[in-house]
């Protein structure tokens, strides 16, 4: 019967593509990866920053290496919970995560119920992307520049509010960073997410906000914005300075996004990965998105961006003691 | 004129045959995702986003776009049919609107809500066009001190839909208050009342509240009513209007297209607001022959035309300012990330045709909303003549799948259940589920802008009373009070001197 022959062809053709992982044990993993879709999770919800990052690096990947890498969105507690599916999944690669300075250096400092340890139930894969995040100031507020604001803080010491994406996020720690460095007592207005944030900040309802988000009201006009809390400047805004270039050295703040797999991926796969996403990030075209999404290639490979996790982590450790911060 | 060239230029975008073929697509698998309980248009924008790489940016957008109103139209066909809200703003239509499918006027519902959502729809189209900077400073007025006092409004409306004792409804209303609390505290960071379960830390989750209180508890309470005699459907259905429907219908829908797009534009739950102010105010008005909560048109009219309005109002801040005011405007913005185009203040003047392409074709996937659903009101009525006892467990499996789809967690599974039995637990004892509804999410948001005025203006609580807007609307909230108690004051009154 006909039927019968599809049958026994099409378990002919399963054995002969199970045989090369079933005869070639460990090292063959890496020579047939992938042999399947990879889902890539963003613990956040679509239309992101890192969700944008994803997709951009799933398209490249996917052309790179022949199969899909399909981007799967599980928000929810802050990034939490598709940490943690992730870091329960199983380890052959074809389950990673865009993890972010965020989600496992600050998270585990911020929420001590994580049902996870960012460190030892991950295998860092590579970093990707450096964020920008920026100060800015409503122009009701009469400042334009960083010793403007500290004199107007001074005068009026603990009313100032400035307005973040939340508790616990950058702009959280780039605010207290400040208040640290200058000496100024600023008040926190935390928002749930940029978007609400934002539009109080454009109304002047708030009179500062630090966060990523605010670069297109800044070039518009609509704010002020004072500087920036990274190491270079944006390259959208050549005149506005960093915290170093005004007199702040040692206010450095890493906002970075990287991929990452579950703890125990094989060495061999690893590598596979970030390889290709090295290319991914080497690509022009690929830089060019990155800028557009508000942020930088700077890639690290897995070994790098090991040690950048452990030792950031250990970093907003430090500022959530010297800043007297508590999270409950 | 300097609209009617933008117009023009707009439509001459979305009238491009290819754009027309994506304005179909996106409506057409809206409408279908609105139809199913759970999934809901962000999901789906997500799974089609990879697809829309390869399309030009304006061609993306309008699918994308089409895909959120049509899940409005959508999400109305469940709200009537089954009394199971695809989308918050749906909440109210399930009152009258189920209400007039148990009579056997389903038909007309579903044809009421298209017609008065495409209404809705170009009217806020055309204000779009015509007013958005306008609108936009409008908004921006609207402070957190502003927006405690409308959520206190709102709940003091939320009175307004007892049908029953006041007392039970205030009950309700603390009772919603109380689960939205549920979650991680805005300003502290805190988990409040998450008993260490992790999913809990964002709350819980409107679907499940949502659809075990409406959908599935009506599903019980069906099987408890019919007792043995299981295979009696819904009555026949009519598909139309009749004209006293439509007479009652179309100022409803007026109203409501009003208060829609004026509470749209306020970011942060406009269209849900809208459509519950709209309910609220129908029910004030309508004569009592309309016989409101038991299937009056206007109870469907209203706020159908609101939620439409108030979607497409949402649109103003990030078409004005690039800020996005919910998270589906979020995903719109993600998708013109992803083509190069960052959302900003100068939109309009940076990519016209894009903005104005968009705008127009607002206006022609309504149309082709209409004339989608329409025609598939016949459809849904004939789903209706399904025996009972094989609809039902459709029922209870689309809304399973629909809720494990919505975070793979099998804790949302378990707060659909818990909530169902509470659901059927106070319907039983003649508890108003309304305004817990209209609580549990108005309640958290309330909350959040108190401390944060608070905050802002360094613990002044007069900033409440000081601010124009703000005093309008705790005025407002008085005479709402006022009128609430004078019925039960001159009741007493009359009992005490008759003696």
């Amino acid at each position: 019967m006909p039927a019968m022959k599809w049958v026994r062809g099409a378990a002919v053709a399963t054995m002969a593509a199970m045989s090369p992982g079933i005869a070639g044990g460990g090292t063959a993993y890496a020579q047939t990866y992938p042999s399947q879709p990879t889902a890539i999770v963003v613990p956040f919800a679509p239309g992101g920053r890192v969700d944008g990052i994803a997709r951009v690096l799933a398209k490249s990947l996917s052309e790179q290496l022949g199969q899909p890498f399909v981007v799967e969105n599980r928000e929810g507690a802050g990034g939490a919970t598709g940490s943690d599916h992730v870091a329960k999944s199983k380890a052959d690669g074809y389950t990673l995560l865009l993890i972010s300075a965020g989600t496992h250096a600050i998270q585990p400092n911020v929420n001590k119920d994580l049902p996870y340890d960012s460190i030892k139930d991950f295998t860092p894969i590579a970093n990707l992307v450096e964020g920008f995040t920026f100060i800015g100031a409503h122009p009701s507020l009469n400042v334009k520049t960083i010793p403007e604001l500290i004199a107007a803080a001074k005068a009026k010491p603990g009313t100032i509010g400035f307005a973040t994406s939340g508790i616990g996020t950058y702009g959280h720690f780039a605010g207290e960073l400040l208040q640290i460095a200058a000496g100024i007592k600023l008040m926190h207005v935390p928002y749930r997410g940029s978007g609400p944030a934002m539009t109080d900040l454009a109304a002047g309802h708030v009179p500062l906000m630090i966060a990523g988000e605010i670069v297109e009201l800044g070039k518009s006009g609509k704010i002020n914005i004072l500087a920036t809390t990274n190491e270079t400047r944006w390259h959208e805004l050549p005149d506005t300075p960093t915290m170093a270039e005004v007199g702040f050295p040692q206010f450095t703040l890493n906002s970075w996004i990287g991929l990452a797999g579950p703890a125990g991926i094989p060495a061999d796969i690893v590598t596979a990965i970030s390889a290709a996403t090295e290319k991914a990030m080497a690509d022009p075209a690929v830089q060019d998105q990155m800028k557009t999404l508000g942020v930088v290639v700077n890639f690290m490979g897995h070994e790098a961006f090991a040690k950048r996790i452990v030792s950031d982590r250990a970093a907003y450790a430090d500022i959530v003691s010297k800043a007297g911060l508590s999270f409950n | 004129m300097d609209f009617l060239s933008n117009l023009q230029l707009g439509f001459s975008v979305a009238v491009s045959l290819q754009n027309l073929f994506y304005c179909f697509v996106g409506t057409l698998v809206g409408t279908l995702i609105g139809v199913l309980p759970g999934i809901g248009p962000l999901a789906t924008m997500a799974m089609l986003l990879p697809m829309t790489y390869y399309l030009p940016t304006e061609s993306a957008i309008i699918m994308l776009a089409g895909i959120y109103y049509g899940a409005l139209y959508g999400s109305s066909t469940t709200a009537i049919l089954m009394k199971v809200p695809g989308e918050s703003s749906s909440v109210v239509t399930c009152l009258d609107g189920y209400s007039m499918a148990k009579q056997g006027r389903a038909g007309t519902a579903l044809a009421t809500a298209a017609l008065a959502s495409f209404f809705a729809g170009t009217v806020v189209t055309v204000l779009i066009a015509v007013a958005s900077p306008i609108l936009t400073r409008a908004a921006q007025s609207f402070g957190p001190a502003e927006y405690f006092s409308l959520m206190v409004l709102g709940l003091i409306a939320a009175l307004v839909f007892t049908q029953g004792a006041p007392l039970k409804a205030l009950a309700m209303v603390f009772l919603g208050l109380m689960l939205g609390c549920v979650g991680a505290d805005v300003n502290t960071g805190a988990n409040r009342f998450t008993f260490g379960v992790p999913e809990l830390r964002d709350g819980l989750d409107f679907v499940a509240v949502s659809m075990g209180l409406f959908g599935l508890t009506e599903v019980i309470l069906n099987l408890q009513r019919r007792g043995s005699d299981q295979t009696t459907t819904l009555p026949i259905s009519t598909l139309w209007l009749t004209r006293a429907d439509f007479r009652a219908a179309w100022p409803a829908a007026l109203r409501g297209t009003g208060v829609g797009a004026l509470l749209g534009i306020l970011p942060g739950g406009g269209a849900m607001l809208g459509s519950f102010a709209s309910y609220a105010i129908e029910r004030k008005i309508a004569p009592p022959a309309a016989n409101f909560g038991n299937g009056a048109i206007a109870g469907v009219a209203g706020p159908e035309a609101a939620n439409n309005a108030g979607a497409q109002a949402s649109f103003i801040p990030m078409l004005s300012l690039g800020i996005p005011s919910n998270a589906v405007m979020a995903m719109l913005a993600g998708a013109m990330l992803l083509h190069g185009i960052a959302p900003s203040p100068q939109l309009a003047t940076a990519k016209p045709d894009l903005f104005w392409g968009l705008i127009a074709s607002m206006w022609i996937g309504n149309a082709m909303l209409l004339l989608i659903n329409l025609p598939l009101v016949g459809l849904w009525v004939k789903l209706l003549r399904v025996p009972y006892d094989i609809l039902f467990p459709l029922i209870l499996l689309c809304c399973c799948i629909g809720m494990y789809s919505v975070g793979y967690s099998f804790t949302d599974i378990v707060t659909l259940a818990g909530f169902t039995l509470m659901g059927v637990f106070f319907t039983r004892l003649d508890f108003p589920m309304a305004p817990l509804m209209l609580a549990f999410i108005l309640g958290p948001m309330m909350e959040e802008n108190l401390r944060r005025a608070m905050l802002l203006a360094q613990g002044d609580a007069t900033q409440f009373i000081v601010r124009p807007v703000s005093a309008g609307l705790l005025a407002a909230c008085v005479v709402c009070a006022v009128l609430l108690a004078i019925p039960s004051f001159r009741k007493a009154r009359e009992t005490a001197t008759d003696g």
